[in-house]
């Protein structure tokens, strides 16, 4: 198919192409200067007697949420007794392509799990948000499930979190963890993968 | 207050998801109309303001026991060239800003804060503050000439004044009110009554040039002197249509002074007196207006020349460099002629190109759109609201008829700006050759055809004529050979 | 100009006969970028002005470049996908789809049907994207700014509906071997199809502001034309070419994933100018628009990642509950997917135009070799033979016309 390209007659004398083409603006124009502005983070929903058309949001004070899958901030998943659920494996750090984690391993004496991290750091700036951290851990122990991005800092140390800047949010437990504890914390609870979910999470199970 | 560790600094720090709240459609209805109260309010009370202002200077001057005449000129010089122009472009800077907003479906900005009054914290105040901001920006930025225009450091400070000036003295010809009677004193709201007011229009317009040549060369930049000889070649050109334009005007109303002309597109104070005193008489409530034409249309300008009216506009948007002729602007090719220029500097050029603005469409209105006269209902206003809390009729109708050429200025601003905001830029032969190929001669033809029909049928072989050309632009631009766009098909799925 | 030169031309002007006497006259060299308003950040031309007329242009890239092929050979084959993200940053998910298909066809795996499906409609909204952008742009650097906001009004919408389904706007990441990394979430369709006519209505406001506009097409039509056969011979693709007339859309000439089931057309100019290459952009955000509705339409269920573990990460459950799973999700990631020895060149249609990759692998965990044959970098070149004879104001549609998207241009 080929779209036509030529101008008629009328169209040369610019005078109808620019009424239509001010109409247009002036119906934008019209449309909003006599409504009101809803601010309705989902724009598509922004419907309504006297609803405009703008599009925008007054950004600091109104915020959309991230979308649920939306790779954001990380966070160190606890166990349930608040304990990282890392076993400090080196997957993610290997499986990132900007090397922004670095871990230091250590050992539990009398834990129900052998390893964890003694030191585990992301640094934030270094960080492309790929979330293959996320798909490469086989503990479900790191997501990007926090639905916030990562803070802007005013130098670049404060942009390395540390484990404890990590580890927040809600534990996680799957049942297959049985296997891996030398002594169970508790029974498994009837709904184990309550909480946020992310790319890394087992709907399954 | 940082926080010291990363812990603290992200728990200091709040993301969560805020929605603002969603007015309800009764505060909607509330608020809009309030608003467009508000805002004639404050139109009708500027228009009574300018009045006052011209009336106080003349009771000053009367107490001085010096005559020298002056103070009716200085009262209408601080009262249109200070407030109304003056506060008109400074408002526009913002109207700019805001009504494109309206155009794009954005907010427009709204980060000002009038934090000092403490009140008003956290109010954006519709953006209103911005215009402070951007005051104190310019005025506080560092004034910085550039080693190439050092040698020109004259020309350079002065082309900035010879773009700001001429703006402001233009709007000493336009009227913007007949001459009346405010509190017992003659006087008309125009600062200059005289003979050769249109061609002071063109004169001072060819002045402007001179700022905008001279600041694209002596910035010594490339880029600039690029923008300083387009805009030269352009302005020279867009003269010519600008004052051929005017030229079927003049036949219309026979006269060079825009206050006659503006007159002659109403009743005049006698025939308002007079036709008043007749409804008295015989208890009509609608008084006839015998100004208009066949008995109902109004004898603007703009009906005995439309061709004239639509062509003098885009003239005046290129002479003030407004886009789409905004070519020595470019802000994407060329930065423009002022690329160089920095603070207030930099500020009276933008300044200047708002100040046109109100200048072109006062002059449109004061031409084309019957200046400051309500048509059809002026004798009636007069009659009913004469003796109203005191105040004769003819005051009243002069705070009316102030107020309506501020609408229709502000209309006229508006038509601008939409086009401004429209259409893509020209490329400078192409202004080129619309301004020598297609305006002039139409220009010309129109001039010729206007002096024709006015040999031959008068003042209302003009208006049929201009009829009859608002129906052929009104068909032309309604019929459209292209068919409509298609819908989108999304709802077959469903 | 030297003095010769010019005492020549004032013994001319001082003559009164010669009434033909040379003006005086010298060429300016201009630096155009590499921060101008319509340079887009990252490429520098020095022009040689004569008046207002380009007698001589050299662009300069490299402002952008990345290293994007070294840096690829030390990466695993997942661990590349960030950085074709970042090639033509506007439509990312067509470069991640056309890299995993290279590196697919190397493995010899076919990703599952669900994935090819939800690769055309992720790719195909991209695609909308970047036009919408390149229109907008154009708009924009011609004055008309309304254009560029609507575009980007409705670029917007797709790319909040891009971050819904990848989980990012712009640096998806989203491809697998072998599928995709994402479902559609819930409800995920519903508001796709709420937006999506709404972006069409923007299209249409963008097409009566411009398309027919004479200020437009005076500014577009015949500026920077080119004949088909020197487009064939610059090594033009996509609506460059197409708008000289030239038939050739990699999704119609050698169709790849799903795109031999969509009903589509591929629209075509005829003169090869700055105006065709608009018109041709907007129409085909008309025919990705149906190709959107159609995969909506044809979208069979099943898995979005094949059952591989030789080149697939194991599923979660399996991971986290058997030997067999964790063993082959550790292999996977700490040494990458052993990807056969051999050597490809995989084709697909970007926003731009063809977009190729040509892959060799040894058989390790890494690729040997990876180069980009991005669709930007063939038309740049030809932008001093577009824009030389033409005014300054000229370049900026030219300029905008080829769109020229740094990440893709300069890797």
């Amino acid at each position: 198919m080929k779209p036509t390209t030529d101008l008629d007659f009328g169209e040369r004398f610019y005078l109808r192409e620019a009424v239509k083409g001010m109409g247009v603006i002036a119906r934008h124009f019209w449309k909003n200067l006599l409504g009101f502005r809803d601010p309705n983070a989902e724009i598509m929903q922004r419907k309504g007697p006297g609803v405009n058309m703008v599009s925008t949001m007054n950004y600091p004070e109104e915020r959309k949420a991230y979308p649920p899958g939306y790779r954001g901030m990380h966070r160190l998943v606890p166990r349930i007794d608040g304990k990282p659920r890392c076993v400090a494996c080196y997957m993610c750090a290997t499986a990132c392509p900007a090397q922004c984690i670095y871990i230091e391993a250590g050992e539990y004496d009398d834990q129900a799990i052998e390893k964890y991290p003694v030191r585990f750091e992301i640094d934030e700036l270094r960080c492309i948000v790929c979330g293959f951290c996320v798909e490469a851990c086989p503990k479900d122990a790191i997501r990007m499930d926090t639905g916030t991005h990562a803070p802007a800092v005013l130098s670049r140390p404060l942009a390395v979190f540390d484990k404890e800047a990590l580890l927040q949010g809600p534990a996680v437990e799957h049942p297959s963890d049985l296997m891996t504890y030398r002594v169970p914390l508790r029974t498994p609870s009837a709904d184990p993968t309550a909480g946020p979910t992310s790319r890394g999470d087992v709907k399954d199970h | 207050m940082i926080a010291e560790t990363p812990s603290a600094r992200l728990a200091s720090e709040d993301f969560g998801a805020k929605a603002g709240v969603k007015p309800s459609y009764g505060s909607w209805l509330f608020g809009t109309i309030a608003g467009w109260g508000a805002f004639l309010g404050f139109l009708l009370f500027i228009s009574w303001f300018l009045l006052a202002l011209t009336r106080l200077c003349i009771w000053v001057g009367d107490q001085i026991p010096l005559d020298w005449g002056l103070s009716p000129a200085i009262g209408t010089i601080l009262a249109l060239v200070l407030v109304l122009v003056m506060i008109t472009a400074t408002l526009l800077t913002m109207a700019d800003r805001k009504w494109s907003a309206l155009m794009q479906d954005r907010v427009g900005p709204n980060r000002a804060r009038l934090s000092i009054i403490p009140g008003l914290k956290d109010r954006p105040l519709h953006g209103l503050p911005h215009i402070l901001a951007d005051v104190l920006k310019m005025l506080f930025k560092e004034d910085f000439i550039p080693e190439g225009a050092e040698k020109n450091k004259f020309l350079f400070n002065l082309a900035p004044l010879l773009a700001f000036a001429p703006a402001f003295m233009l709007f000493a010809v336009v009227p913007v009110s007949p001459e009346l009677t405010f509190w017992g004193a003659r006087m008309q709201l125009q600062v200059a009554r005289v003979d050769w007011g249109i061609l002071y229009v063109f004169a001072l317009a060819s002045v402007a040039v001179f700022g905008t040549a001279l600041a694209g060369w002596t910035s010594n930049n490339k880029l600039a002197l690029l923008g300083g000889l387009r805009a030269s070649a352009q302005l020279v050109s867009y003269e010519v249509t600008l004052g051929l334009t005017l030229v079927g005007a003049l036949i219309v109303f026979g006269s060079l002074r825009l206050d006659v002309m503006a007159q002659l597109q109403g009743m005049t104070e006698a025939s308002i007196r007079t036709a008043a005193a007749l409804a008295n008489r015989s208890g009509d409530f609608l008084v006839h207006d015998d100004s208009v034409i066949f008995g109902w249309l109004p004898s603007w300008g703009i009906v005995f020349q439309p061709i004239g009216a639509i062509l003098f506009l885009v003239a005046a948007q290129a002479e003030i460099k407004r886009a789409p002729f905004d070519t020595p602007e470019g802000e994407s090719e060329i930065i423009g002629y002022f690329l160089e220029y920095s603070g207030l500097k930099s500020g009276l050029f933008l300044i200047a190109e708002y100040a046109e603005t109100v200048v072109v469409a006062g002059i449109v209105t004061g031409i084309f759109l019957g200046g400051y006269h309500l048509p059809w209902v002026e004798p009636t206003i007069v009659r009913s609201a004469d003796q109203w809390l005191g105040i004769s009729g003819f005051s009243w109708l002069a705070v009316l008829q102030v107020f309506s050429f501020i609408v229709k200025m502000l209309f006229i601003i508006w038509v601008m700006f939409i086009a401004r905001w429209a259409f893509p830029r020209f490329r400078y032969d192409q202004i080129m050759r619309l301004g020598w190929k297609m305006m002039l001669p139409v220009s010309l033809a129109n001039v010729a055809l206007t002096a024709f029909v006015y040999l031959w049928g008068g003042r209302d072989g003009l208006a049929i004529m201009g009829l009859l050309e608002w129906l052929a632009i009104f068909s032309f631009v309604a019929l459209s050979s292209r068919p409509h766009l298609p819908e989108p098909a999304h709802e077959a799925h469903h | 100009m030297t003095d010769t030169d010019q005492a020549s031309a004032l013994e001319a002007e001082n003559d009164p006969l010669a009434v033909e006497a040379e003006i005086p006259h010298s060429l300016m060299t201009m630096n155009l970028g590499p921060s101008h308003p319509a340079m887009h950040g990252t490429v520098r031309l020095t022009v040689t002005l004569d008046g207002e007329t380009i007698v001589n242009s050299v662009p300069e890239i490299g402002f952008l470049h990345r290293g994007f092929s070294k840096s690829s050979e030390n990466s695993t084959w997942h661990q590349v996908l960030p950085y074709t993200d970042r090639l033509n940053y506007v439509s990312p998910i067509l470069n991640n789809t056309g890299y995993i298909m290279g590196v697919e066809k190397l493995a010899g795996v076919k990703p599952t049907e669900r994935a090819e499906y939800l690769r055309v409609l992720g790719g195909e909204i991209s695609r909308i994207c970047d036009h919408l952008t390149c229109v907008g742009a154009i708009g924009l650097e011609l004055g008309a700014f309304t254009v560029f906001l609507y575009a980007i009004e409705a670029r917007e919408l797709l790319w909040d509906r891009i971050a819904e389904l990848c989980g990012a706007r712009v640096t998806v990441s989203w491809t697998r071997i072998g599928g995709v990394a994402t479902d559609m979430p819930p409800g995920w369709e519903e508001r796709l199809r709420d937006c999506l006519p709404r972006v069409v209505e923007l299209t249409n406001e963008i097409d009566t502001l411009l398309t027919r506009n004479r200020i437009f097409v005076d500014r577009t039509r015949g500026v920077g034309v080119i004949g088909a056969e020197e487009a064939i011979d610059y090594g033009f693709t996509g609506p460059c070419l197409r708008a000289c007339g030239v038939n050739y859309d990699v999704r119609k000439a050698h169709p790849y994933s799903v795109y031999d089931r969509m009903d589509f057309e591929v629209p075509l100019g005829s003169k090869g100018d700055t105006y065709d290459r608009y018109v041709l952009r907007l129409e085909e955000i008309r025919q990705s628009h149906r190709i959107i509705e159609q995969c909506l339409q044809q979208m069979p269920p099943g898995p979005i990642v094949i059952d591989d573990w030789r080149y697939a990460l194991p599923p979660k459950k399996e991971v986290f509950g058997s030997i067999e799973g964790v063993m082959a999700h550790f292999k996977l990631i700490m040494e990458g997917m052993l990807i056969p020895a051999g050597e490809v060149y995989v084709y697909t249609e970007g926003a731009n135009g063809e977009l190729g990759f040509h892959i060799v692998s040894n058989g390790k965990g890494k690729p040997y070799a990876i180069q980009v044959r991005g669709p930007g970098l063939p038309i740049l070149s030809a932008l001093p033979r577009l824009i030389q004879g033409h005014a300054i104001a000229d370049l900026i549609p030219i300029f905008d016309s080829i769109n020229m998207i740094g990440g893709e241009v300069e890797q």
